[in-house]
Protein backbone atom coordinates (compact mmCIF):
# COMPACT_ATOMS: atom_id res chain seq x y z
CA UNK A 1 0.00 0.00 0.00
CA UNK A 2 0.89 3.49 -0.70
CA UNK A 3 1.47 5.38 2.25
CA UNK A 4 0.42 9.13 2.58
CA UNK A 5 2.58 11.86 3.43
CA UNK A 6 4.17 13.03 6.40
CA UNK A 7 1.27 13.51 8.85
CA UNK A 8 1.60 17.48 9.40
CA UNK A 9 3.04 18.52 6.08
CA UNK A 10 3.02 21.83 5.79
CA UNK A 11 0.51 23.88 3.91
CA UNK A 12 0.20 26.31 0.98
CA UNK A 13 -2.44 28.52 0.42
CA UNK A 14 -4.94 28.33 -2.04
CA UNK A 15 -4.08 31.82 -3.65
CA UNK A 16 -7.44 32.70 -5.80
CA UNK A 17 -9.96 30.92 -3.81
CA UNK A 18 -9.90 33.04 -0.50
CA UNK A 19 -13.03 32.22 1.01
CA UNK A 20 -15.56 35.10 1.21
CA UNK A 21 -15.87 36.55 4.46
CA UNK A 22 -13.28 34.60 6.00
CA UNK A 23 -10.27 36.05 7.66
CA UNK A 24 -7.34 34.28 5.95
CA UNK A 25 -6.77 32.22 2.75
CA UNK A 26 -7.71 28.69 3.23
CA UNK A 27 -4.37 26.80 2.89
CA UNK A 28 -4.51 22.79 1.82
CA UNK A 29 -1.60 20.56 2.21
CA UNK A 30 0.71 20.59 -0.31
CA UNK A 31 0.47 18.04 -2.98
CA UNK A 32 -3.32 18.64 -2.49
CA UNK A 33 -4.65 16.34 -4.94
CA UNK A 34 -1.92 14.72 -6.28
CA UNK A 35 -1.18 11.42 -6.06
CA UNK A 36 1.21 10.28 -3.39
CA UNK A 37 0.66 13.54 -1.45
CA UNK A 38 -0.69 13.66 1.87
CA UNK A 39 -3.95 11.96 2.36
CA UNK A 40 -5.18 8.50 2.55
CA UNK A 41 -8.39 7.73 3.37
CA UNK A 42 -9.37 11.32 4.03
CA UNK A 43 -13.21 11.18 4.78
CA UNK A 44 -14.89 9.72 8.25
CA UNK A 45 -17.98 9.21 9.66
CA UNK A 46 -19.21 12.22 10.60
CA UNK A 47 -17.03 14.60 9.35
CA UNK A 48 -18.55 14.19 5.45
CA UNK A 49 -16.83 15.11 2.06
CA UNK A 50 -14.85 18.13 2.57
CA UNK A 51 -12.28 16.24 4.78
CA UNK A 52 -11.53 14.27 1.80
CA UNK A 53 -10.90 17.49 -0.26
CA UNK A 54 -8.56 18.87 2.69
CA UNK A 55 -6.59 15.92 2.59
CA UNK A 56 -6.63 15.20 -0.95
CA UNK A 57 -8.64 11.82 -0.66
CA UNK A 58 -6.01 9.83 -2.11
CA UNK A 59 -6.73 6.19 -1.11
CA UNK A 60 -3.44 5.31 -2.03
CA UNK A 61 -3.43 1.68 -2.39
CA UNK A 62 -3.38 -0.96 -5.09
CA UNK A 63 -7.19 -1.47 -4.93
CA UNK A 64 -9.09 1.34 -5.23
CA UNK A 65 -7.13 3.86 -6.05
CA UNK A 66 -8.63 5.91 -9.28
CA UNK A 67 -6.57 7.74 -11.37
CA UNK A 68 -7.28 10.53 -14.75
CA UNK A 69 -7.76 8.91 -17.86
CA UNK A 70 -5.23 9.76 -19.70
CA UNK A 71 -5.84 13.07 -21.95
CA UNK A 72 -9.24 13.39 -19.87
CA UNK A 73 -9.56 17.50 -19.96
CA UNK A 74 -9.62 18.59 -16.31
CA UNK A 75 -12.91 19.69 -16.64
CA UNK A 76 -14.52 16.39 -17.49
CA UNK A 77 -12.32 14.10 -14.60
CA UNK A 78 -15.09 14.92 -11.64
CA UNK A 79 -17.43 12.89 -14.74
CA UNK A 80 -15.18 10.52 -15.40
CA UNK A 81 -15.18 8.85 -12.17
CA UNK A 82 -18.48 6.56 -11.76
CA UNK A 83 -17.66 3.80 -9.13
CA UNK A 84 -19.85 0.98 -8.26
CA UNK A 85 -20.61 -1.06 -5.82
CA UNK A 86 -20.03 -4.05 -7.33
CA UNK A 87 -16.84 -2.95 -8.41
CA UNK A 88 -14.22 -2.17 -5.40
CA UNK A 89 -11.16 -2.40 -7.18
CA UNK A 90 -10.99 -0.44 -10.30
CA UNK A 91 -8.02 1.23 -11.35
CA UNK A 92 -9.25 3.13 -14.15
CA UNK A 93 -12.62 4.64 -15.16
CA UNK A 94 -13.37 5.88 -18.79
CA UNK A 95 -15.44 8.77 -19.33
CA UNK A 96 -18.77 9.50 -17.97
CA UNK A 97 -20.63 9.50 -20.49
CA UNK A 98 -18.57 6.17 -21.75
CA UNK A 99 -20.25 4.58 -18.53
CA UNK A 100 -22.98 5.87 -16.79
CA UNK A 101 -22.95 9.88 -16.75
CA UNK A 102 -24.72 10.16 -20.41
CA UNK A 103 -27.69 12.99 -18.42
CA UNK A 104 -25.07 14.68 -17.36
CA UNK A 105 -22.63 16.67 -19.28
CA UNK A 106 -19.22 16.89 -18.29
CA UNK A 107 -17.69 20.77 -18.74
CA UNK A 108 -21.34 21.79 -18.99
CA UNK A 109 -21.36 25.35 -17.91
CA UNK A 110 -23.29 25.19 -14.63
CA UNK A 111 -27.05 26.13 -14.20
CA UNK A 112 -27.96 29.18 -12.76
CA UNK A 113 -31.14 30.66 -15.03
CA UNK A 114 -34.91 30.40 -14.63
CA UNK A 115 -34.97 26.96 -17.13
CA UNK A 116 -32.62 25.35 -14.27
CA UNK A 117 -34.95 21.94 -13.59
CA UNK A 118 -36.32 21.89 -9.95
CA UNK A 119 -35.49 18.84 -7.84
CA UNK A 120 -38.39 17.81 -5.73
CA UNK A 121 -36.38 15.24 -2.91
CA UNK A 122 -38.36 13.34 -0.79
CA UNK A 123 -36.78 11.36 1.97
CA UNK A 124 -39.66 8.24 3.12
CA UNK A 125 -40.10 6.03 6.47
CA UNK A 126 -41.10 3.46 4.98
CA UNK A 127 -42.69 0.73 7.07
CA UNK A 128 -40.19 -2.25 6.67
CA UNK A 129 -42.75 -4.85 6.53
CA UNK A 130 -44.12 -2.99 3.08
CA UNK A 131 -40.70 -2.23 1.87
CA UNK A 132 -41.24 -3.67 -1.10
CA UNK A 133 -44.00 -2.69 -2.47
CA UNK A 134 -43.50 0.98 -1.73
CA UNK A 135 -40.41 0.53 -3.72
CA UNK A 136 -43.01 -1.59 -6.54
CA UNK A 137 -45.22 1.93 -6.38
CA UNK A 138 -42.68 3.98 -7.40
CA UNK A 139 -41.20 1.84 -9.98
CA UNK A 140 -44.05 0.66 -11.69
CA UNK A 141 -46.72 3.20 -10.96
CA UNK A 142 -45.09 6.71 -10.31
CA UNK A 143 -41.83 6.17 -12.36
CA UNK A 144 -44.42 5.20 -15.86
CA UNK A 145 -47.00 8.19 -14.62
CA UNK A 146 -44.40 10.91 -15.36
CA UNK A 147 -43.58 9.79 -18.82
CA UNK A 148 -46.52 10.57 -20.11
CA UNK A 149 -44.96 14.08 -20.82
CA UNK A 150 -41.77 15.66 -20.77
CA UNK A 151 -42.14 18.00 -17.77
CA UNK A 152 -41.02 15.63 -15.05
CA UNK A 153 -39.52 12.27 -14.56
CA UNK A 154 -38.21 10.24 -11.43
CA UNK A 155 -34.76 10.17 -11.67
CA UNK A 156 -33.08 8.42 -8.36
CA UNK A 157 -34.75 5.71 -6.19
CA UNK A 158 -32.16 5.28 -3.58
CA UNK A 159 -32.11 2.96 -0.06
CA UNK A 160 -30.23 4.67 2.73
CA UNK A 161 -27.40 2.14 3.37
CA UNK A 162 -28.78 -0.28 6.36
CA UNK A 163 -25.61 0.06 8.99
CA UNK A 164 -25.06 3.58 8.23
CA UNK A 165 -28.30 5.34 9.47
CA UNK A 166 -31.84 5.23 10.04
CA UNK A 167 -33.63 1.66 8.73
CA UNK A 168 -36.21 2.08 5.65
CA UNK A 169 -35.08 4.86 4.42
CA UNK A 170 -36.00 5.52 1.25
CA UNK A 171 -34.57 8.79 -0.96
CA UNK A 172 -36.42 9.52 -4.04
CA UNK A 173 -35.38 12.59 -6.28
CA UNK A 174 -38.05 13.84 -8.87
CA UNK A 175 -36.99 16.21 -11.73
CA UNK A 176 -39.64 18.41 -12.69
CA UNK A 177 -39.64 21.49 -15.66
CA UNK A 178 -40.80 24.57 -13.66
CA UNK A 179 -42.85 25.75 -11.25
CA UNK A 180 -46.01 25.80 -13.27
CA UNK A 181 -45.09 21.62 -14.02
CA UNK A 182 -44.83 21.31 -10.00
CA UNK A 183 -48.46 22.58 -9.63
CA UNK A 184 -49.82 20.27 -12.47
CA UNK A 185 -47.76 17.25 -10.57
CA UNK A 186 -49.01 18.32 -7.23
CA UNK A 187 -52.64 18.48 -8.51
CA UNK A 188 -52.59 15.01 -9.74
CA UNK A 189 -51.34 14.35 -6.44
CA UNK A 190 -54.32 15.79 -4.40
CA UNK A 191 -56.53 15.21 -6.79
CA UNK A 192 -56.11 13.56 -9.87
CA UNK A 193 -55.01 10.62 -11.43
CA UNK A 194 -52.42 10.17 -8.89
CA UNK A 195 -54.57 10.38 -5.50
CA UNK A 196 -55.12 6.77 -5.25
CA UNK A 197 -50.81 6.36 -5.39
CA UNK A 198 -50.89 8.84 -3.12
CA UNK A 199 -53.41 7.55 -0.76
CA UNK A 200 -52.14 4.02 -1.08
CA UNK A 201 -48.44 5.37 -0.27
CA UNK A 202 -49.95 6.81 2.54
CA UNK A 203 -50.24 3.10 3.82
CA UNK A 204 -46.88 2.06 2.76
CA UNK A 205 -44.66 4.94 4.71
CA UNK A 206 -44.76 6.34 8.08
CA UNK A 207 -44.17 9.79 6.61
CA UNK A 208 -42.21 11.56 3.80
CA UNK A 209 -40.47 14.55 4.45
CA UNK A 210 -39.78 17.07 1.03
CA UNK A 211 -38.32 19.95 -0.56
CA UNK A 212 -37.72 21.44 -3.29
CA UNK A 213 -34.28 21.80 -4.38
CA UNK A 214 -32.92 24.22 -7.47
CA UNK A 215 -29.41 23.83 -8.73
CA UNK A 216 -26.68 25.90 -7.59
CA UNK A 217 -24.54 28.07 -10.18
CA UNK A 218 -21.91 26.07 -10.29
CA UNK A 219 -23.51 22.65 -10.39
CA UNK A 220 -23.82 19.96 -12.65
CA UNK A 221 -26.71 19.18 -14.63
CA UNK A 222 -28.95 16.40 -15.82
CA UNK A 223 -29.90 17.54 -18.81
CA UNK A 224 -33.14 17.43 -20.55
CA UNK A 225 -35.95 15.51 -18.55
CA UNK A 226 -37.30 13.61 -21.61
CA UNK A 227 -34.16 11.79 -22.03
CA UNK A 228 -34.28 9.61 -18.61
CA UNK A 229 -35.70 6.48 -19.01
CA UNK A 230 -39.06 6.27 -18.31
CA UNK A 231 -39.37 2.08 -18.02
CA UNK A 232 -37.27 0.02 -15.50
CA UNK A 233 -33.25 -0.01 -16.15
CA UNK A 234 -31.14 -2.58 -14.98
CA UNK A 235 -27.60 -1.60 -14.11
CA UNK A 236 -25.58 -2.24 -11.06
CA UNK A 237 -26.43 -0.10 -7.68
CA UNK A 238 -23.93 3.06 -7.14
CA UNK A 239 -23.45 4.41 -4.09
CA UNK A 240 -22.92 8.06 -3.40
CA UNK A 241 -22.64 10.33 -0.43
CA UNK A 242 -25.29 13.05 0.34
CA UNK A 243 -24.36 15.88 2.06
CA UNK A 244 -26.28 18.60 3.28
CA UNK A 245 -25.16 21.50 5.10
CA UNK A 246 -26.67 24.05 7.24
CA UNK A 247 -24.29 27.20 7.13
CA UNK A 248 -24.60 29.63 9.65
CA UNK A 249 -26.66 33.17 9.95
CA UNK A 250 -26.03 34.83 7.18
CA UNK A 251 -23.54 32.90 5.77
CA UNK A 252 -25.53 31.01 3.17
CA UNK A 253 -23.69 33.20 0.09
CA UNK A 254 -20.17 32.91 1.34
CA UNK A 255 -20.79 28.71 1.82
CA UNK A 256 -21.81 28.49 -1.78
CA UNK A 257 -19.18 30.16 -2.64
CA UNK A 258 -16.36 28.47 -0.99
CA UNK A 259 -18.15 25.46 -2.00
CA UNK A 260 -18.21 26.04 -5.29
CA UNK A 261 -14.27 27.51 -5.44
CA UNK A 262 -12.68 25.67 -3.23
CA UNK A 263 -14.20 21.92 -2.83
CA UNK A 264 -15.59 21.78 -5.95
CA UNK A 265 -12.23 22.68 -7.42
CA UNK A 266 -10.20 20.55 -5.77
CA UNK A 267 -12.59 17.59 -6.57
CA UNK A 268 -11.78 18.46 -10.39
CA UNK A 269 -8.26 19.00 -10.08
CA UNK A 270 -5.98 17.88 -12.63
CA UNK A 271 -4.38 14.98 -11.50
CA UNK A 272 -6.39 14.66 -8.56
CA UNK A 273 -7.33 11.50 -6.71
CA UNK A 274 -10.24 12.09 -5.69
CA UNK A 275 -13.23 9.58 -4.79
CA UNK A 276 -16.38 11.58 -4.94
CA UNK A 277 -17.96 12.92 -7.92
CA UNK A 278 -20.61 15.52 -7.43
CA UNK A 279 -23.65 15.38 -9.49
CA UNK A 280 -25.79 18.07 -8.53
CA UNK A 281 -24.83 21.09 -6.04
CA UNK A 282 -28.03 22.24 -4.53
CA UNK A 283 -30.01 24.92 -2.52
CA UNK A 284 -33.74 24.43 -0.74
CA UNK A 285 -36.04 27.21 -2.58
CA UNK A 286 -37.66 29.19 -0.18
CA UNK A 287 -41.32 27.94 1.18
CA UNK A 288 -40.04 24.44 -0.06
CA UNK A 289 -37.97 23.66 2.68
CA UNK A 290 -35.39 24.93 5.13
CA UNK A 291 -33.00 27.74 4.60
CA UNK A 292 -30.20 27.99 4.98
CA UNK A 293 -29.17 24.48 3.47
CA UNK A 294 -26.93 23.18 0.59
CA UNK A 295 -26.84 19.72 -0.54
CA UNK A 296 -24.25 17.81 -2.29
CA UNK A 297 -25.21 14.95 -4.40
CA UNK A 298 -21.76 13.02 -4.49
CA UNK A 299 -21.24 9.45 -6.42
CA UNK A 300 -18.50 7.36 -4.61
CA UNK A 301 -15.87 6.25 -6.80
CA UNK A 302 -14.15 3.87 -4.83
CA UNK A 303 -15.31 1.34 -2.10
CA UNK A 304 -12.12 0.57 -0.25
CA UNK A 305 -11.10 4.11 0.24
CA UNK A 306 -15.08 4.68 1.65
CA UNK A 307 -14.38 2.24 4.38
CA UNK A 308 -10.85 3.42 5.33
CA UNK A 309 -12.60 6.71 5.51
CA UNK A 310 -15.10 5.56 7.77
CA UNK A 311 -12.38 3.63 10.07
CA UNK A 312 -9.89 5.82 10.05
CA UNK A 313 -9.77 9.27 11.81
CA UNK A 314 -8.60 12.92 9.90
CA UNK A 315 -5.16 13.21 10.16
CA UNK A 316 -3.96 16.59 12.18
CA UNK A 317 -3.47 18.94 8.96
CA UNK A 318 -7.09 18.03 7.87
CA UNK A 319 -8.17 20.00 11.42
CA UNK A 320 -5.61 22.34 11.54
CA UNK A 321 -5.36 25.98 11.15
CA UNK A 322 -5.13 26.82 7.58
CA UNK A 323 -7.04 24.16 6.56
CA UNK A 324 -10.44 24.01 4.29
CA UNK A 325 -12.16 21.90 7.19
CA UNK A 326 -10.59 24.30 9.98
CA UNK A 327 -11.51 27.17 7.83
CA UNK A 328 -15.13 26.88 6.65
CA UNK A 329 -15.86 26.61 10.31
CA UNK A 330 -16.67 30.54 9.75
CA UNK A 331 -19.13 29.47 7.72
CA UNK A 332 -20.54 26.25 9.16
CA UNK A 333 -20.27 23.28 10.98
CA UNK A 334 -23.43 21.31 11.16
CA UNK A 335 -23.79 18.73 8.05
CA UNK A 336 -25.07 15.63 7.48
CA UNK A 337 -24.00 12.83 5.69
CA UNK A 338 -25.96 9.82 4.03
CA UNK A 339 -24.62 6.83 2.04
CA UNK A 340 -27.07 6.38 -0.61
CA UNK A 341 -27.44 3.22 -2.49
CA UNK A 342 -29.68 3.31 -5.88
CA UNK A 343 -31.95 1.02 -7.32
CA UNK A 344 -30.60 -1.15 -9.69
CA UNK A 345 -33.97 -0.25 -11.45
CA UNK A 346 -32.98 3.62 -10.26
CA UNK A 347 -33.31 5.84 -13.72
CA UNK A 348 -30.44 7.84 -13.66
CA UNK A 349 -27.53 5.15 -11.74
CA UNK B 1 -46.13 29.80 1.12
CA UNK B 2 -45.65 29.08 4.78
CA UNK B 3 -42.73 29.82 6.66
CA UNK B 4 -41.44 29.50 10.16
CA UNK B 5 -38.68 31.72 11.53
CA UNK B 6 -36.26 31.02 14.22
CA UNK B 7 -35.09 34.87 14.61
CA UNK B 8 -32.05 35.69 16.45
CA UNK B 9 -33.40 37.08 19.66
CA UNK B 10 -31.78 40.11 19.11
CA UNK B 11 -31.98 40.69 15.79
CA UNK B 12 -36.18 40.20 16.52
CA UNK B 13 -36.88 43.99 16.05
CA UNK B 14 -34.53 44.54 12.81
CA UNK B 15 -36.18 41.16 11.02
CA UNK B 16 -39.85 42.39 12.08
CA UNK B 17 -38.85 45.92 10.39
CA UNK B 18 -37.19 44.43 7.36
CA UNK B 19 -40.50 42.42 7.11
CA UNK B 20 -42.98 45.15 7.23
CA UNK B 21 -40.40 48.24 5.37
CA UNK B 22 -38.82 46.11 2.78
CA UNK B 23 -40.47 42.61 2.01
CA UNK B 24 -43.84 43.70 1.71
CA UNK B 25 -43.81 46.48 -0.54
CA UNK B 26 -41.29 44.09 -2.64
CA UNK B 27 -43.86 41.49 -2.83
CA UNK B 28 -46.44 44.40 -3.70
CA UNK B 29 -44.22 44.87 -6.78
CA UNK B 30 -46.30 42.41 -8.57
CA UNK B 31 -49.53 40.87 -8.71
CA UNK B 32 -49.31 37.54 -8.14
CA UNK B 33 -47.96 37.42 -4.61
CA UNK B 34 -48.21 39.21 -1.35
CA UNK B 35 -47.56 39.28 2.20
CA UNK B 36 -50.76 38.16 4.15
CA UNK B 37 -50.06 37.64 7.89
CA UNK B 38 -47.10 38.21 9.98
CA UNK B 39 -47.27 36.46 13.14
CA UNK B 40 -44.73 36.00 16.68
CA UNK B 41 -45.39 32.88 18.31
CA UNK B 42 -46.99 33.77 21.85
CA UNK B 43 -44.33 34.02 24.20
CA UNK B 44 -44.31 31.68 26.87
CA UNK B 45 -46.38 28.89 24.68
CA UNK B 46 -43.73 27.46 23.02
CA UNK B 47 -40.58 28.56 21.49
CA UNK B 48 -38.91 32.01 22.09
CA UNK B 49 -38.06 34.39 18.98
CA UNK B 50 -40.35 31.99 17.10
CA UNK B 51 -42.33 34.34 14.19
CA UNK B 52 -44.71 32.30 11.55
CA UNK B 53 -44.96 34.36 7.71
CA UNK B 54 -47.91 33.16 5.38
CA UNK B 55 -47.36 35.24 1.98
CA UNK B 56 -49.95 33.64 -0.85
CA UNK B 57 -48.78 33.28 -4.31
CA UNK B 58 -51.17 32.69 -7.29
CA UNK B 59 -49.99 29.61 -8.67
CA UNK B 60 -47.21 27.22 -8.90
CA UNK B 61 -45.70 29.39 -11.69
CA UNK B 62 -45.85 32.45 -9.50
CA UNK B 63 -44.04 30.76 -6.38
CA UNK B 64 -41.01 29.75 -8.55
CA UNK B 65 -40.94 33.38 -9.59
CA UNK B 66 -40.94 34.41 -6.03
CA UNK B 67 -38.36 31.76 -5.18
CA UNK B 68 -36.04 32.68 -7.84
CA UNK B 69 -36.18 35.91 -6.76
CA UNK B 70 -35.37 35.44 -3.34
CA UNK B 71 -32.42 33.41 -3.99
CA UNK B 72 -30.65 34.95 -7.46
CA UNK B 73 -32.90 37.92 -7.89
CA UNK B 74 -33.61 41.18 -6.92
CA UNK B 75 -35.18 39.99 -3.91
CA UNK B 76 -31.47 38.15 -2.70
CA UNK B 77 -30.11 41.01 -0.90
CA UNK B 78 -32.85 41.48 1.16
CA UNK B 79 -33.24 38.12 1.86
CA UNK B 80 -29.60 37.70 2.50
CA UNK B 81 -30.35 40.92 5.18
CA UNK B 82 -33.12 38.34 6.49
CA UNK B 83 -31.13 35.57 6.65
CA UNK B 84 -28.75 37.75 8.74
CA UNK B 85 -31.55 37.69 11.47
CA UNK B 86 -32.29 34.24 11.69
CA UNK B 87 -30.85 31.13 12.44
CA UNK B 88 -33.02 29.42 10.00
CA UNK B 89 -36.10 29.52 8.08
CA UNK B 90 -38.45 26.37 7.32
CA UNK B 91 -41.26 26.54 4.38
CA UNK B 92 -44.21 25.04 2.43
CA UNK B 93 -46.54 25.37 0.41
CA UNK B 94 -50.05 25.16 1.57
CA UNK B 95 -53.18 24.64 -0.38
CA UNK B 96 -56.64 24.53 1.18
CA UNK B 97 -58.73 21.70 1.20
CA UNK B 98 -61.70 21.57 -0.45
CA UNK B 99 -64.23 22.38 2.71
CA UNK B 100 -62.01 24.69 3.69
CA UNK B 101 -63.77 28.14 4.18
CA UNK B 102 -60.57 30.10 3.19
CA UNK B 103 -60.35 29.25 -0.45
CA UNK B 104 -58.89 32.26 -2.32
CA UNK B 105 -57.95 35.69 -1.69
CA UNK B 106 -57.89 38.71 -3.81
CA UNK B 107 -54.46 39.44 -3.57
CA UNK B 108 -55.08 43.19 -5.00
CA UNK B 109 -57.02 43.68 -1.85
CA UNK B 110 -54.45 43.24 0.61
CA UNK B 111 -52.95 45.73 2.53
CA UNK B 112 -49.45 46.77 1.78
CA UNK B 113 -48.84 49.40 3.61
CA UNK B 114 -48.63 48.78 7.04
CA UNK B 115 -51.30 50.26 8.66
CA UNK B 116 -52.13 49.34 12.18
CA UNK B 117 -54.72 47.35 13.85
CA UNK B 118 -55.20 45.17 17.39
CA UNK B 119 -53.15 41.92 16.95
CA UNK B 120 -55.30 39.20 16.95
CA UNK B 121 -54.51 35.40 18.16
CA UNK B 122 -54.77 32.56 16.39
CA UNK B 123 -54.37 28.68 17.17
CA UNK B 124 -52.62 26.94 14.42
CA UNK B 125 -53.35 22.97 14.47
CA UNK B 126 -50.78 20.87 12.82
CA UNK B 127 -51.88 17.36 12.66
CA UNK B 128 -49.77 14.38 11.80
CA UNK B 129 -52.51 11.60 11.09
CA UNK B 130 -51.53 7.41 11.09
CA UNK B 131 -54.23 7.32 8.76
CA UNK B 132 -54.63 7.84 4.93
CA UNK B 133 -54.48 11.85 4.82
CA UNK B 134 -57.48 12.07 3.10
CA UNK B 135 -59.40 10.26 5.85
CA UNK B 136 -57.76 12.71 8.27
CA UNK B 137 -58.91 15.84 6.39
CA UNK B 138 -62.33 14.49 6.25
CA UNK B 139 -62.63 13.57 9.69
CA UNK B 140 -62.04 17.49 10.20
CA UNK B 141 -64.88 18.21 7.96
CA UNK B 142 -67.74 15.93 9.63
CA UNK B 143 -66.17 15.40 13.10
CA UNK B 144 -64.38 18.57 13.81
CA UNK B 145 -65.51 21.70 11.87
CA UNK B 146 -68.63 21.24 11.21
CA UNK B 147 -69.27 20.72 14.89
CA UNK B 148 -67.85 23.81 15.24
CA UNK B 149 -70.46 26.06 13.04
CA UNK B 150 -73.14 24.40 15.51
CA UNK B 151 -71.76 25.41 18.67
CA UNK B 152 -73.30 28.64 20.03
CA UNK B 153 -71.23 31.55 19.74
CA UNK B 154 -71.02 32.34 23.32
CA UNK B 155 -69.47 28.94 23.81
CA UNK B 156 -66.95 29.24 21.14
CA UNK B 157 -63.26 29.05 21.32
CA UNK B 158 -62.09 29.31 18.11
CA UNK B 159 -62.79 29.73 14.12
CA UNK B 160 -61.93 27.89 12.18
CA UNK B 161 -60.39 30.10 8.99
CA UNK B 162 -58.59 27.60 7.29
CA UNK B 163 -57.75 24.22 6.68
CA UNK B 164 -54.53 23.56 4.23
CA UNK B 165 -52.75 20.57 3.31
CA UNK B 166 -49.48 19.94 2.24
CA UNK B 167 -48.64 20.52 -1.74
CA UNK B 168 -47.26 17.49 -2.51
CA UNK B 169 -43.38 17.69 -2.23
CA UNK B 170 -42.55 21.00 0.30
CA UNK B 171 -42.76 19.26 3.65
CA UNK B 172 -44.24 16.62 5.06
CA UNK B 173 -47.08 13.81 4.58
CA UNK B 174 -49.30 13.28 5.94
CA UNK B 175 -49.77 16.44 7.80
CA UNK B 176 -52.51 19.05 7.57
CA UNK B 177 -53.19 22.49 9.20
CA UNK B 178 -56.13 24.30 10.73
CA UNK B 179 -55.88 28.44 11.17
CA UNK B 180 -58.08 29.43 13.84
CA UNK B 181 -58.54 32.38 15.32
CA UNK B 182 -58.97 32.54 19.14
CA UNK B 183 -62.55 34.10 19.69
CA UNK B 184 -62.90 33.85 22.98
CA UNK B 185 -60.16 34.43 25.57
CA UNK B 186 -61.63 33.20 28.41
CA UNK B 187 -62.61 30.23 26.87
CA UNK B 188 -58.93 30.15 26.29
CA UNK B 189 -58.54 30.33 29.60
CA UNK B 190 -60.12 27.63 31.11
CA UNK B 191 -58.82 25.10 28.23
CA UNK B 192 -55.55 25.63 29.65
CA UNK B 193 -56.42 25.62 33.59
CA UNK B 194 -59.62 23.78 33.81
CA UNK B 195 -59.09 21.18 31.95
CA UNK B 196 -61.50 18.59 33.54
CA UNK B 197 -64.10 21.23 32.31
CA UNK B 198 -62.76 22.03 29.14
CA UNK B 199 -61.14 18.64 28.30
CA UNK B 200 -62.06 18.55 25.05
CA UNK B 201 -62.10 14.12 25.47
CA UNK B 202 -65.70 15.69 26.89
CA UNK B 203 -66.99 17.77 23.81
CA UNK B 204 -70.13 17.16 22.50
CA UNK B 205 -70.04 14.13 19.86
CA UNK B 206 -66.71 13.01 21.73
CA UNK B 207 -64.86 14.19 18.62
CA UNK B 208 -61.64 13.44 20.77
CA UNK B 209 -62.12 10.07 21.10
CA UNK B 210 -63.25 9.22 17.19
CA UNK B 211 -60.52 11.12 15.94
CA UNK B 212 -58.13 8.70 17.83
CA UNK B 213 -58.75 6.33 15.33
CA UNK B 214 -56.96 8.52 12.57
CA UNK B 215 -54.53 10.20 14.91
CA UNK B 216 -53.27 10.95 18.30
CA UNK B 217 -50.16 13.51 17.06
CA UNK B 218 -50.36 17.63 16.58
CA UNK B 219 -49.15 20.38 17.88
CA UNK B 220 -50.95 23.59 18.67
CA UNK B 221 -49.48 27.28 18.51
CA UNK B 222 -50.34 30.06 19.47
CA UNK B 223 -50.07 32.70 17.20
CA UNK B 224 -50.25 36.59 17.68
CA UNK B 225 -50.39 38.85 14.34
CA UNK B 226 -48.32 41.87 14.65
CA UNK B 227 -50.26 45.29 14.68
CA UNK B 228 -49.12 45.80 10.91
CA UNK B 229 -49.85 42.32 9.49
CA UNK B 230 -51.68 42.87 6.57
CA UNK B 231 -54.42 40.28 7.36
CA UNK B 232 -55.54 39.68 11.44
Amino acid sequence: MRRAGPVGAPVTPVGADRIPGMARHVRLPVGYGVPGSVATGAVRAGLGPEVAEARGASPGNDAGVLVPVAGTPAGEHRGSRLGRMGDPNVTGIATGDAVAGRWRRPGEPGCGSLACVLFLHETHAVVGRAAAQFEAAYRDVWMPALAGGSEARLLWYFDLAHGTGLSYRVVTVTGIEDGAAWERLAARVADGDLRPWARHRDTLQHSSTSRILTPLAWSPTVGDLSAVPADPVTHEPVLYMEDTMWPFPGRLRAYIEASGTVYRRALESPGAQVHLSIELALRTLPGAGRSPEVTLLQKVSSLPSLIRLLTDGPPPEVVAPGSWMHEALELRDQWQSRLLRSAPWSPLP
Amino acid sequence: MHETHTVVGRHAARFEDLCRRELMGALASGDDSRLLWYFDHAMGSGPAYQVVTITGVTDGGAWESLARRMVTGDLADLVAELDACRYEVRGKLLVPVPWSAFQTVRLGDVPTDGREHEPSTFMQDTGWPDAPLDDYIDMWDTEYWQHMRRTPPDERLLDVQACFRVAHGTGVRPEAILLQKVVNTSILGGLITRAEKHDPTTWPGTYMHRSLEVRDQWESKLLRTSRWSPLA
